[in-house]
């Protein structure tokens, strides 16, 4: 079995330029580990919060250390998330310009940024070639949405519009404020197999397929169409009708073969 | 629903100040020893400005989701009225600037405050303050003047931003106007709507009474004289989604309180507006 290459669509709030979107991901596909080594793929999407000073670094370096040196997903609830997350917070910190940081942006920088993360990893399964296994860790309201023969099987860690709110718990780049984030972590795993979907989505995005998903839409045929061309147009459409709230949007899509 | 628009650069907010600089201003602030009510007006707005623009804030850089206004109301010694825009190369007439200009020309001044060191004490720092506004105060009251003027821009503000989130007017005051009764020009600003509702009428009442601050009270049987009880009357009742935002702060509100505060904090209004994800630590800013 083998994934296709994922496809990923990304574009900033409206009003916003591109270079201003705060949702970041890392992919590592196909995963070379070595002989030893059973991952097949590592994918992180993190969305820094918008309020947040410095949060599209912090987004960034979430992502990049989720694939690059993923933390132990069996022992996350022991508090090695704190671990794990040290030597990423200490290089968002490096990379301020303490000094220089305008007045305005001072108690935000101090309070520390802020981002969701959504880890997804692919890995073979021991003694079968029919399936693969697969593990998602999230912070946040980051989605995970797993499609199979048409319908949805998985959705993760929310599974209901109503529970996107402006307030999601997040991981931040500042030790002493993270305990809210490191006690939302939340975690599943399971097997996929030949055609599965996976689509992975932020916040605003996410919520607009939960709620369709809702009133028995299939939301993963429209943005399983999607291409690049396409993708500025439709998610204009969605938000000028109200459909989708105006926020960094992200679509990363992993088709199993 | 309203009270719903987006607030970013494409579909920016606004806040109109009318600050109260008449002569009654010089008198004490009820229950703050040495505190004059106009050292609390311009406290007033330095802080709220403070608060939006750390609200725009991405570190280095500041986004323009918000247009700021500031219109100051007095008399001369004949109580001919004076009604004039404070924000530099503005006029009454337009009288906005962009939350990144009004950062610009902020006075900065350093200020030793006393903050939690992480373990349970206080430690005293020193931190960099934006000030706008002096306090200042002669004469008489043309609250309706101001009212009416504000009203005027707030028009034309409107036809350039129809499905903008509707505009907030926030009147620092001790009530006590002297050209009329302001309450149908209160009326008149909340009239004004864009597609996304009406514009918001807000008051911060400065008194010389000593009695029980109050924050966003539902009725004006709680207030302690007729100023505040007209200031009162002269405030929108907080739309849902600025309650639910307030609720997510701890601040206490109910569905019949209004854009009302008697000698207490005013610029936790700032946060009952949506522009985006806050974090976890976002409320403890302030």
């Amino acid at each position: 079995m083998e994934l296709h290459p994922p496809q990923t669509l990304k574009t900033p709030k409206a009003g916003n330029r591109p270079e201003e979107c705060e949702d970041a991901y890392r992919i590592v596909y196909p995963f070379r580990l070595g002989s030893s080594g059973k991952d097949i793929a590592r994918i992180a999407l993190s969305d820094g919060a918008s309020e947040a000073a410095f949060a599209r670094s912090w987004a960034q370096i979430l992502a990049d250390d989720f694939v690059n040196r993923p933390p132990d997903l069996s022992d996350l609830a022991s508090g090695s998330i704190e671990e794990w997350l040290a030597p990423g917070q200490r290089k968002w910190n490096r990379a301020i310009p303490w000094d220089r940081i305008p007045w305005h942006g001072e108690a935000k920088a101090r309070a520390g940024a802020l981002a969701t993360l959504l880890g997804l990893t692919i890995s073979r399964t021991a003694g079968s070639s029919r399936s693969l296994d697969w593990q998602a860790v999230a912070v946040g309201d980051s989605c995970l949405f797993l499609v199979r023969q048409d319908e949805l099987i998985t959705s993760f860690p929310l599974d209901d519009a109503g529970q996107f709110d402006n307030t999601p718990a997040l991981l931040c780049s500042n030790p002493a404020n993270s305990s809210r984030g490191r006690k939302a972590i939340r975690q599943t795993r399971g097997t996929c197999q030949t055609g599965d979907r996976f689509i992975l989505a932020s916040d605003a995005l996410a919520c607009w397929f939960l709620a369709q998903h809702a009133v028995a839409e299939k939301p993963w045929k429209a943005l399983l169409a999607l291409d690049a061309a396409h993708w500025e147009a439709w998610v204009q459409a969605k938000r000028r009708d109200h459909r989708m709230r105006n926020d960094d949007a992200t679509l990363i899509v992993v088709t199993v073969l | 629903m309203p009270y719903s628009a987006d607030i970013s650069r494409s579909s920016p907010g606004c806040f109109l100040f009318l600050i109260d600089q008449s002569g009654s201003m010089t008198q004490a602030l009820g229950g703050q020893p040495g505190q004059r009510k106009m050292d609390q007006a311009a406290e007033t707005l330095n802080r709220t400005l403070d608060s939006i623009a750390q609200r725009c804030s991405q570190g280095m850089d500041i986004r323009d989701y918000f247009h700021i206004g500031a219109m100051g109301y007095k008399t001369d010694d004949r109580g001919n009225s004076i009604v004039q825009s404070l924000l530099p190369g503005t006029s009454v007439q337009q009288p906005f600037l962009l939350i990144s200009q009004v950062v610009d020309i902020a006075e900065v001044q350093e200020r030793p405050v006393r903050e939690s060191d992480g373990a349970g004490g206080l430690v005293e720092v020193t931190r960099r303050v934006p000030v706008w506004l002096h306090p200042e105060a002669e004469y008489g009251t043309p609250m309706c003047e101001a009212l009416e003027l504000g009203s005027a821009a707030l028009e034309g503000w409107i036809n350039q931003y129809p499905a903008s989130y509707p505009p907030i007017v926030i009147n620092i005051s001790d009530g006590m106007a002297t050209d009329g009764n302001p309450e149908g020009f209160a009326q008149g600003i909340m009239a004004l709507a864009t597609e996304d509702g009406n514009a918001l009428m807000f008051n911060a009442h400065l008194s010389e009474l000593a009695t029980m601050p109050v924050q966003f009270p539902g009725a004006e049987t709680v207030l302690p004289d007729e100023y505040a009880r007209q200031l009162f009357r002269m405030s929108s009742t907080l739309p849902e989604s600025n309650r639910s935002l307030a609720a997510t702060l701890d601040i206490p509100v109910t569905a019949d309180s209004r854009g009302f505060v008697f000698n207490a904090n005013l610029e936790s209004l700032v946060h009952f507006l949506d522009i985006g994800t806050r974090g976890a630590t976002s409320a403890d800013l302030h």
